[in-house]
């Protein structure tokens, strides 16, 4: 971008900083304040002491999530839940989301299409139903159970055929006059450009998959296949 | 629920950048593979006829159940909730092989989608609701005969002890469901507790109406400022004085012409509320109590802040251990009998205490089995003590090894009473050749060690049972001469009832809250009992009568 | 003519995964609705006897059901408003930044707090709103009296509101920050060269650029507008605040807490589908309409 000196500028640059600065240190302090309490003692948390720094300083918390190694297994599980899921998640993403981007014109029944996508982010089933097909589809207990029924996040494949839709035109029709097939537009084209938007939708998909924990406690029959925040959320539970 | 451990847990696991050097661990372990169903077209035959509530069988016999994991267990290396030292020994002693299909930390809702999958394992633990559900739907067992005919004299006796219970697993007469029962009622009793070193540097004596409560708290505050009684947002807290004007809030009660209502509503409530709100408006109760949830109300209590606490018997395992360990022995807790205006015991009140019911799968071929290893349960409990070896008992009750059996054991309703006589006996007398369970010998050696070395950890069990002023020695008083009032409401909630979840109860602790902070004056009592039987307490109040009208 | 409809059934083909997938485990499950008009019995599956409207006249008959409509509608209409807003503002002043890895880091570090779940965030925000937590500690500082946040029913809507806003903005700021740098850097040259200062190009080339994206996010959060965000107000609220703060969510969750009612829950669920359905429906036509947007 083209260097702007002025004095308004520096102010403005220097403003911007402490704006940005304050609402940062905003959003990790409550991380802050939980990393104090977990080294602290338990009666010091229990009378409100800990604030940011820990009081009477003790691992005795970690070492207690350590023990009987489920922590490291479950930690394993979510690693794999977090690999596998993800790559499943951008896979259908930019497989559903390239098609859609074209108009009606170009994909024959692409608004029907559309709107097959959308309704499911309006309208499920419920939990039985879902549950029903995991055990018919023989998925149950495997870590695929927590994969393919969100296998494709219809929220992160909007926000990529939009991206795809903002690209200039042009790109797309050098390739075709080239006669390159759709899929080696999308790869060898297409893919190179969407890296920001990639990223974007595959950190939703990373935190996503990271964060669940319901469908853990529920698909899988035996704790020792837990992903990390359903062992964490059965913890929880027992306190 | 420790909000320390919360923490930590949270924080590990937003370690993401752990390096993954993890790999020696397996994901997919096959353990809970499908087994086989076990289809024992054979009839096993049992050992010795004779004697059906504890014989072995010839052949083996396999039960699957399930369960939820009981985390506070330790187990020894290798051992977990569905391989330990209980399922060894079914099958030792009894040729009874125990699988678990599944284990789950939301059994409710993992046992429903097993119940509509119609995947039931053999036997299993529920609740109430989905005992009558189970039941509307003819998927479980009449387990009258069997029980009838093989389960112990012992565990009829518990029975016996809590028919009301017994009864309420019964449809048509017909035993559906076995009851996994309760400690006993005398855990029941509501207190007062008051901090003893402040009461005492200021030479108050102990409470004998709701006005000395009142003027305990006065003389707190003014000695050492802030308010003068720690309870929360619930009214839970609150609501154990209320027997001190005689009501029961929360439970169904019987009224002078016989039919049952609903004890949050009648005017003795609106008495205690009255005084509530003018403690409130005297800073005797907790300014912020209203969004005060139950750590937060503990917290001020393990900080020093306040010194009385309206609460149950358990007050020295929670906020006890935490407050003697921040403020030392001295900043002891000891529980007061509340009292009504006129210096009369309060009448306490007692709810229906039974959660779950033992249940087996219609087309299960051995419910029988599942008798046996109760009466194993009761047997180990009771005379454990006298007949087995220390270490097997040990191994089988210590690091809360008695608590990972899931459906396989029914709790004797009178053990906390007769735990308490002989723990008091025996500290009374230094002889302790009395303490027939390891619970009593549990409950003693605190006792002694809290009061030699004021360890934190003994204190909840010298609150409870080992201390001079011990809860359970006012409670034993309470229940031997029948001071209390039971609800009468006494088995499954009907389910008109059910069907408003809490949301009754809620416009009452809305309504009440506000009288209480002075936001609305005590006249809205009506208009908040008026709310109530519009939105659907009429309709539950009748339900209730219907159901439980003519006992 | 032949290499068009060549061209078409690759594409065809490429939306057959995620068809599949998503017809199998999206669409055979809808059948599970019919228990919204039964009364569930998890013994009787699907079987179980039918019951009509029952399940929602039930819901709808209780007093405190509409109050729980406006509180949901209320707070959840300024989650959204300040959902996009802030999002955006912060995007582009992180868009100031030259330097390529601070700005990655203020990304990283303000998406931080979606990683902790409302359990846990409500217990740090119950420390720190607390009448001598720090927030109030500050204010008196400056000669203001203790603030109730969580207990004052007339302010309670707004702590949810900011908090909410607070715990989520990150996760706005990284899509609209991916928008921005796709924005072509030769129409920032251009407007120099026409001598348009940077706030100008902020107003005529970045934001009209941005639009799209904003539109699509407003309408996607549209179909969220029943869901004012169980598990915060579930973690915060108590009963002196129901008035202004409880919820369809926890309302409906209250109601059940007894039972597991299924058909209830699923028949607000299907009631809340209906509603959002027609909402995004609606802003769909409009945006489309009026700023001629093609948002899907």
């Amino acid at each position: 971008m083209i260097q702007d000196r002025s004095v308004g500028r520096y102010l403005f640059v220097a403003a911007n900083y402490v704006i940005l600065i304050a609402t940062s240190l905003l959003c990790i302090l409550p991380f802050v304040n939980l990393l104090a309490v977990s080294f602290s003692g338990s009666a010091a948390v229990s009378a409100g002491d800990v604030v940011f720094w820990p009081v009477d300083f003790t691992t005795k918390a970690y070492e207690f999530a350590m023990t009987g190694g489920k922590f490291l297994t479950s930690l394993w599980v979510s690693v794999q839940r977090v690999v596998l899921g993800t790559i499943v998640n951008l896979l259908l993403i930019v497989l559903t989301a390239y098609p859609l981007s074209k108009s009606s014109g170009k994909l024959a029944g692409r608004n029907w299409y559309m709107t097959f996508f959308i309704v499911t982010m309006l309208f499920n089933g419920g939990l039985i139903p879902t549950y029903l097909i995991v055990v018919k589809t023989g998925l149950i207990d495997s870590i695929w159970s927590l994969i393919l029924p969100g296998a494709l996040p219809v929220f992160s494949m909007i926000i990529l055929m939009n991206f795809i839709r903002g690209l200039p035109e042009e790109i797309e029709e050098s390739a075709i006059i080239d006669g390159a097939s759709p899929m080696q537009i999308l790869i060898r084209v297409l893919l190179p450009l969407l890296k920001p938007a990639l990223a974007t939708v595959g950190l939703f998909s990373i935190v996503g998959h990271w964060n669940s924990w319901f469908d853990g406690i529920i698909y899988m029959k035996n704790p020792a296949n837990y992903p990390l925040q359903s062992y964490l959320q059965t913890l929880l539970m027992s306190f | 629920m420790s909000k320390k451990k919360i923490a930590l847990l949270l924080s590990l696991c937003m370690m993401l950048a752990l390096p993954t050097a993890c790999s020696n661990a397996p994901s997919a372990s096959n353990g809970a593979g499908s087994a086989s169903t076990g289809n024992e077209a054979a009839d096993a035959l049992e050992a010795n006829p004779s004697d059906p509530a504890f014989s072995a069988y010839k052949e083996p016999v396999t039960i699957h159940t399930v369960t939820s994991e009981y985390p506070s267990a330790k187990y020894p290396q290798g051992d977990d909730i569905t391989n330990n030292v209980w399922i060894r020994r079914y099958q030792e002693k009894y040729n009874i092989k125990v699988v678990t299909d599944w284990v789950s930390d939301e059994y409710d809702t993992k046992l429903n989608l097993a119940i509509t999958s119609n995947d039931l394992p053999d036997v299993f633990k529920v609740n109430a609701s989905q005992l009558q559900q189970l039941i509307e739907a003819d998927m479980i067992m009449d387990l009258t005969e069997v029980f009838d005919k093989y389960a112990s004299s012992r565990l009829k006796d518990y029975m016996k002890a809590d028919t009301d219970s017994y009864e309420s697993g019964m449809k048509d007469g017909k035993l559906y469901g076995i009851p996994q029962l309760h400690w006993g009622l005398i855990d029941q009793s509501d207190y007062i507790w008051i901090r003893n070193d402040w009461k005492e540097e200021l030479g108050l004596k102990d409470p004998q109406s709701p006005e000395d409560i009142k003027n305990i708290a006065l003389a707190f505050m003014e000695k050492h400022g802030g308010y003068g009684m720690a309870v929360d947002q619930t009214l839970d807290y609150l609501n154990v004085l209320a027997v001190s004007w005689n009501a029961h809030p929360d439970m169904w009660i019987k009224d002078s012409s016989g039919s049952i209502v609903y004890g949050s509503i009648q005017p003795e409530m609106k008495d205690a509320l009255q005084a509530w709100a003018e403690w409130y408006k005297q800073g005797i109760i907790d300014p912020e109590f209203a969004i005060k949830d139950f750590s937060a109300m503990n917290a001020d209590v393990v900080a020093g802040k306040v010194g009385l606490q309206p609460y149950y018997q358990w007050w020295g395992y929670n906020p006890g251990v935490d407050t003697i360990t921040n403020l030392g022995k001295e900043a002891i807790f000891y529980p007061y009998l509340l009292r009504t205006a006129n210096g009369e015991e309060a009448k306490q009140s007692i709810s229906f205490a039974n959660g779950s019911y033992i249940v087996a799968k219609k087309s299960f071929k051995h419910p029988e089995a599942a008798v046996k290893l109760l009466n194993d349960y009761a047997y180990i409990v009771d005379e454990g003590l006298e007949k087995e070896s220390k270490e097997t008992l040990s191994g089988l009750l210590d690091n809360d090894m008695a608590h990972v059996v899931g459906a396989f054991r029914v709790l004797n309703p009178t053990s906390d009473y007769e735990q308490y006589e002989a723990v008091s006996a025996a500290l009374e007398s230094g002889d302790s050749s009395g303490l027939t369970s390891s619970g009593m010998w549990q409950k003693y050696k605190n006792s002694i060690e809290f009061k030699e070395n004021a360890t934190p950890s003994a204190v909840g069990d010298y609150l409870q049972q080992g201390a001079p002023k011990s809860a359970f020695s006012l409670a034993k008083k309470i229940y031997d001469s029948g001071n209390y009032i039971k609800t009468e409401l006494w088995g499954a909630t009907p389910e008109a009832l059910a069907a408003y979840g809490t949301t009754l109860d809620d416009i009452l602790t809305e309504g009440f809250t506000k009288i209480i902070m002075g936001s609305e004056s005590i006249d809205y009592f009506d208009t908040v009992v008026q709310n109530w039987k519009t939105a659907g307490g009429d309709a539950a109040t009748q339900a209730v009568n219907e159901a439980y009208g003519n006992k | 003519m032949l290499t068009k409809l060549k061209q078409q059934r690759a594409l065809h083909l490429m939306l057959l995964p995620s068809l599949i997938l998503v017809f199998i485990f999206s669409y055979i499950p809808f059948y599970g609705l019919v228990i919204a008009f039964q009364k569930y019995n998890p013994g009787l599956g699907f079987q179980s006897p039918w019951v009509g409207w029952d399940n929602f006249n039930h819901v709808f008959q209780q007093p405190n059901f509409v109050r729980t409509i406006w509180n949901t509608l209320y707070m959840s209409a300024f989650k959204i408003i300040g959902g996009i807003v802030v999002p955006v503002v912060f995007a582009l002043l992180l868009n100031e930044v030259a330097h390529g890895l601070v700005k990655r880091t203020f990304q990283t570090l303000v998406y931080i707090p979606n990683f902790l779940s409302w359990v846990i965030m409500a217990g740090i925000l119950l420390d720190i709103l607390s009448s001598d937590g720090i927030i109030n500690h500050f204010l008196s500082l400056l000669g203001i009296p203790a603030v109730n946040f969580l207990g004052n029913p007339s302010l309670f809507p707004w702590t949810m509101i900011v908090s909410d806003i607070w715990k989520g903005f990150g996760f706005g700021t990284v899509v609209y920050l991916a928008a921005l740098s796709g924005i072509d850097p030769g129409l920032y040259e251009a407007a120099v060269i026409d001598g348009a200062k940077r706030w100008k190009q902020t107003i005529y080339i970045t934001l009209p650029l941005l639009m799209p994206t904003i539109v699509l996010m407003s309408v996607l959060s549209l179909g969220n507008v029943l869901n004012a965000g169980f598990d915060q107000i579930y973690n915060l609220y108590s009963p002196v605040v129901y008035q202004t703060g409880d919820i369809i969510d926890t309302y409906v969750y209250r109601l059940g807490i007894q039972q597991a009612q299924y058909s209830i829950s699923t028949a607000v669920g299907l009631f809340k589908s209906v509603i959002s359905c027609i909402l995004v429906g609606v802003s769909y036509v409009l945006a489309y309409k009026v700023a001629n947007y093609r948002i899907f």
